[in-house]
């Protein structure tokens, strides 16, 4: 199988959390995007519930909240309000962005394996390991992956991301917990995959 | 390191508007980087419930001041 080089890939993970934050000032998260998906599918929410608020608004809005919990005192001197500043909090995204989204990460790995040249439909994954463990089966090969899948949904909600939230977003801002969440999935990921090609 | 931060520090929306002005600073040391266990955001999200946008960690919403444009 042929890969990018490792720079190429670099460049192209480092671009995502950045353009992400420049452009939409958010977080670029798979995990994220799917619960809001599965949120807004149980309960849609209206604009009302959420407003989008600029710079100035979000910060004044949480001057008074803040003042309300703690007090006046905890308050420093107000940073001159910018008009002109970019909203930073936003209404939820609908639904339909949501699966714009995930529809864009299907075609993009469609496309990247047609680009190939050599894929076809499987059961599986495109793995000799895969295939080993559980055969061609049209059965299994699909029930270990959702199985596989539950469990990374789980492991998600705990950690609170994925390897895209924590692993992209959260490393690139040296958040400590990020570090730790990407640590601890990519190390058990290596030593899985070690300790599966030594036993089989 | 400091066991005390919120795992959710490098996803969660709220975390980076905290950090962004000196003022808010106390809901970081309050809240991410001590008992964040008790944040009203966290508890949502790991109760896999939808976190609303303006939901404050002690459970107050942010209420929008907003002046009229037409003025
Ligand atoms: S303690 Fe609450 S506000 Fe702070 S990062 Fe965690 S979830 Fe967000």
């Amino acid at each position: 199988m042929h890969y990018l080089a490792f720079w190429q890939s670099a460049l192209v993970l480092a671009a995502v959390p950045l353009v992400q934050w420049l452009w939409l000032r958010r977080s670029f998260g798979v995990s994220g995007r799917y619960t809001a998906l599965v949120d807004e599918l149980r309960s849609p929410r209206s604009a009302e519930d959420e407003p989008e608020m600029n710079e100035a608004e979000l910060i004044a809005a949480m001057r008074a909240a803040t003042a309300e919990a703690f007090g006046e005192s905890v308050l420093e001197a107000p940073a001159a309000p910018d008009p002109a500043a970019p909203v930073v909090l936003r209404a939820a995204d609908p639904a339909y962005m949501h699966w714009l989204f995930f529809g864009g990460i299907a075609a993009g790995g469609l496309v990247s394996a047609l680009a190939r040249g050599n894929w076809t439909p499987t059961f599986g994954l495109h793995s000799e390991l895969f295939a080993r463990m559980f055969g061609a089966s049209p059965v299994l090969g699909p029930l270990v992956l959702v199985g596989g899948g539950v469990l990374v949904g789980f492991g998600t909600r705990m950690a609170g991301g994925c390897t895209s939230g924590h692993g992209l977003c959260g490393v690139s801002q040296f958040q400590r917990g990020s570090l730790l969440a990407t640590l601890a999935f990519f190390g058990t990921g290596v030593v899985t995959s070690f300790a599966l090609r030594g036993l089989l | 390191m400091a066991s005390q931060d919120c795992p959710h520090m490098g996803t969660c929306p709220m975390y980076p508007v905290i950090k962004l002005s000196g003022s808010l600073k106390v809901w970081q040391t309050r809240y991410c980087q001590a008992a964040y266990a008790e944040c009203a955001r966290h508890k949502l999200s790991v109760a896999g419930q939808r976190v609303p946008q303006t939901l404050m960690p002690n459970g107050a919403y942010l209420k929008l001041a907003r002046a009229s444009s037409a003025e």
